[in-house]
């Protein structure tokens, strides 16, 4: 189900009403995650099979690791082997599976090549890193398992945030969960601007710039013209589709009486990738930041053998941005793009631009930004195609080639991501010098209405992180 | 509380405003017609071909007929001058309204009227008549033909979409607005480099039509998802509002008569792989066609066209046209009265 569907506004009426009649906690959240297990299973039932099995074997393992301390970690490996496990498959088998079936047969094994065609069960991604999150704080002794079952499994399949996060840690949703809640009127006025942003975002940005950036990516012999347009497009795209899903998963959940985590703080007005990092997919920065960075920092700094500070400097940031890459997908483009990032934060640090690093004056200001920006958007030119090679075939195809049908495509491509990103600049510019309660913002968010009904049913697709 | 409030000051504001604007911007009446407005030039261009060539058979289709069948070919092959209707992006609303207004009104009248379709597009009167499509439907479609706006537009409608549509015009006239916006978008900055509207809007189809195949087959399957449903593929359920009914009546009152030809796809690569539902939905539509004396022809599957002779799922490569067009103006031939 999709949050701009019908479907979902009538299941979130249905779900809104009775939650806030229930009353008592335990009903409240009874009627939640079945609420969310209907969510997530509305295609595919089996995909709620699935959660639901994952989820009863991860509370029965951090259950088993307060009871039996002595068994903490080989509960702790079981644990990441299954989900691990579960993710590899599901993810990587597309990538592996051509080249195991072409193995197998090459031993004279039939294997169908059918069978390497597995569907990605949407927000598996997500809610892996969630369980894996709360069975690691079990683990390191930094969370309480919870007792309760229902809080958990809610915790992992909670119907805002399962498809494409935020990925909330459980020390910040698990006592909200556990806590009494009652309807207060500040939820609604703080969750309509979320509300009306991200269907503005989604249905009058996103989807519009999608209709051309996909053709572009979609070509088989793009040129220069085309494609530094389309990627533009996309730098655009992403950011709408992706913090406009964060936006109404905040404010559903807003409604409902969750605070949930920030996920985008302008991550395109950086000035280094850290900071990049620190407002782009806030929740899956800190994740890796916490799970994999620091951990690996760590063993690094203690290993037996004393590693040059070099090696401890720029291991870290590189892994944990490989990690990030291969989350993302299964494909040398991600990689590629995660490893962009690793080099690009070890290169900033030696050059000793680390953290939130900020230079003197505007214009060195202006080309920082400059710079950063550019690294952002040849980022998502990797992320969007489909190749490594097409990537960079197109971008090393002489533009002077092209004619003048490519260059008025590439032309219409830009006026199009020109005006569909000026909303987003404005709003930026009045949340930065207006109060949040002035009239040119309920006018902006007006507009914004307005704008959504316009461009109601003009085509309907899903959010882009939904793949991942 | 206070931004609340002012929020739905304003947008109450400009609902209003734009209640008033919109209908006197765009000459439109209130309340709105549900569904889309015809306009009156409704397109006879055909008529004047068929004066000039006089086919004795006139073959109908979209994009498949276009890469599957060469004319010449089926001429030698057949015995009969032929015409070939080719529109891609076609489907059955668009076959109606061409057999209606043009096929039918013919002088002479063709001997017949052969339909190349794939699976259960026959049957679905929704399938390809709104976004880009609508274009097409428009240009063949005039206010008269309340049986296309019926069957393909008002069906698709919710109530609560249908009051929308008729008394709240923000979103009666959202598309008018929308090609506004869009046709300024797209022609502003291509005009500075000396490309106009004409040149801007041929780019687009023309620079863009260069797609990877993986990206077609994708598009395509995504697209045509819907047509495989159980509804749709429950003929004797679906008949009845399709426009099957209508096309056999026209064609046959005016003493023309239908073929259909069922075309070769690579959906279902192998004929194992078809659904169980849409060989019964075949079975039903053949018996139907035969109770009214109507040959159906299957050449879904046709030996020598294989994977090899097709460019995407739908599409037959020159190889595949090669093979495919002996074979199918053979069956017509055997057919024909």
């Amino acid at each position: 189900m999709n949050f701009t569907s019908l479907d979902f506004l009538i299941f979130f009426l249905v779900v809104f009403a009775l939650y806030w009649l229930a009353r008592e906690r335990r009903w409240q959240n009874a009627l939640l995650l079945a609420a969310s297990y209907l969510f997530y299973g509305w295609v595919h039932p089996w995909y709620a099979l699935m959660l639901g099995a994952s989820t009863l074997a991860d509370y029965f393992i951090a259950r088993g690791m307060t009871a039996r301390p002595e068994r903490k970690r080989g509960l702790l490996w079981l644990s990441l082997l299954i989900n691990l496990g579960v993710l590899g498959f599901f993810k990587y088998y597309n990538f592996f599976g051509p080249a195991l079936v072409s193995s197998l047969n090459s031993l004279g094994l039939e294997a169908d090549p059918l069978l390497v065609r597995i569907l990605l069960p949407a927000g598996l991604s997500f809610y892996t890193l969630k369980k894996l999150g709360y069975i690691l704080d079990v683990s390191n002794g930094t969370l309480k398992p919870t007792h309760t079952l229902l809080d958990f499994a809610l915790y992992v399949s909670f119907f805002p945030q399962i498809v494409a996060g935020p990925i909330d840690r459980p020390r910040s949703l698990l006592p909200q969960l556990e806590a009494t809640r009652v309807w207060k009127a500040e939820y609604f006025h703080r969750a309509w601007p979320l509300l009306v942003m991200g269907l503005f975002k989604k249905i009058v940005i996103a989807d519009t710039i999608s209709s051309i950036v996909s053709r572009v990516f979609g070509l088989n012999h793009p040129n220069l013209v085309l494609i530094l347009p389309a990627t533009l497009g996309f730098t655009l795209q992403i950011l709408a589709d992706f913090s406009a899903y964060t936006d109404l998963s905040r404010g559903i959940a807003l409604l409902l009486g969750f605070e949930t985590t920030e996920n985008f703080k302008n991550p395109y007005l950086s000035l280094s990738p850290t900071e990049f990092w620190n407002r782009w997919h806030i929740t899956l920065s800190t994740w890796l930041r916490d799970y994999v960075f620091f951990p690996l920092r760590r063993a690094l700094m203690r290993s037996k053998r004393a590693l040059p500070d070099w090696v401890i400097q720029s291991a870290p940031p590189l892994v944990t941005m490989l990690v990030s890459g291969i989350w993302h997908g299964a494909g040398w483009t991600f990689i590629a793009w995660g490893g962009m990032y690793g080099v690009l934060i070890v290169l900033y640090q030696l050059a000793g631009l680390r953290g939130e690093w900020k230079p003197q004056g505007r214009i060195k200001v202006f080309f920082a930004w400059l710079v950063m920006c550019t690294f952002i958007a040849f980022g998502w030119l990797l992320f969007r195609s489909h190749s490594l090679a097409w990537a960079f075939q197109a971008l090393f195809s002489n533009p002077f080639l092209s004619t003048l049908e490519e260059q008025a495509v590439g032309l219409t491509t830009l006026s199009l991501t020109i005006f569909y990103s000026a909303p987003l600049v404005i709003k930026l510019l009045m949340d930065r010098h207006l109060r949040p309660d002035s009239y040119f913002h309920a006018f902006y968010y007006a507009a914004a209405t307005l704008a959504v009904i316009i461009f109601l049913n003009a085509s309907t697709s899903d959010f882009i992180y939904f793949q991942f | 509380m206070r931004l609340t409030l002012r929020y739905l000051a304003l947008l109450g504001t400009l609902l209003l405003f734009s209640s008033f604007f919109l209908p006197a911007f765009f000459n439109g009446s209130y309340p709105h017609s549900a569904g889309p407005s015809f306009d009156r030039n409704a397109t006879r261009q055909y008529l004047r071909e068929f004066e000039k060539v006089r086919p004795e058979v006139i073959l109908l289709g979209d994009s498949i007929l276009t890469k599957g069948v060469d004319l010449e070919t089926f001429q030698a092959l057949s015995g009969k001058s032929a015409y070939k209707l080719d529109i891609p992006g076609s489907s059955s609303a668009l076959w109606y309204l061409l057999v209606n207004s043009n096929i039918v009104e013919a002088e002479p009248a063709p001997q017949a009227l052969v339909i190349l379709f794939r699976d259960t597009i026959l049957t679905a009167p929704t399938f390809r008549t709104t976004g880009p499509y609508f274009d097409l439907i428009d240009k063949f479609a005039s206010p008269d033909d309340t049986l296309v706006l019926q069957r393909s537009y008002l069906v698709q409608l919710t109530p609560m979409q249908a009051a929308l549509e008729m008394y709240f015009p923000p979103y009666s006239y959202r598309g008018d607005l929308r090609d506004k916006l869009d046709a300024g978008l797209r022609h502003v900055l291509p005009r500075q480099i000396g490309c106009d509207r004409e040149c801007a809007d041929d780019a687009m189809t023309n620079v863009l039509g260069d797609m990877r195949a993986e990206v077609v087959a994708s598009s395509i399957r995504g697209a045509e998802s819907a047509i495989y449903t159980p509804a749709y593929l429950d003929f004797n359920a679906q008949v009845d509002a399709s426009y099957l009914p209508e096309i056999i009546r026209l064609a046959q009152k005016r003493g023309i008569q239908l073929i259909f030809v069922r075309a070769p796809t690579y959906i279902f690569p192998d004929p194992a792989d078809e659904p169980p539902a849409l060989k019964q939905y075949l079975a039903d539509m053949e018996a139907y066609l035969a109770a009214r004396d109507i040959p159906l022809i299957d050449l879904s599957q046709v030996q020598g066209i294989g994977l090899a002779q097709f460019i995407d799922p739908h599409h037959m490569s020159p190889e595949g046209k090669a093979i495919f067009t002996p074979v199918f103006a053979e069956a017509v031939k055997t057919v024909l009265k």
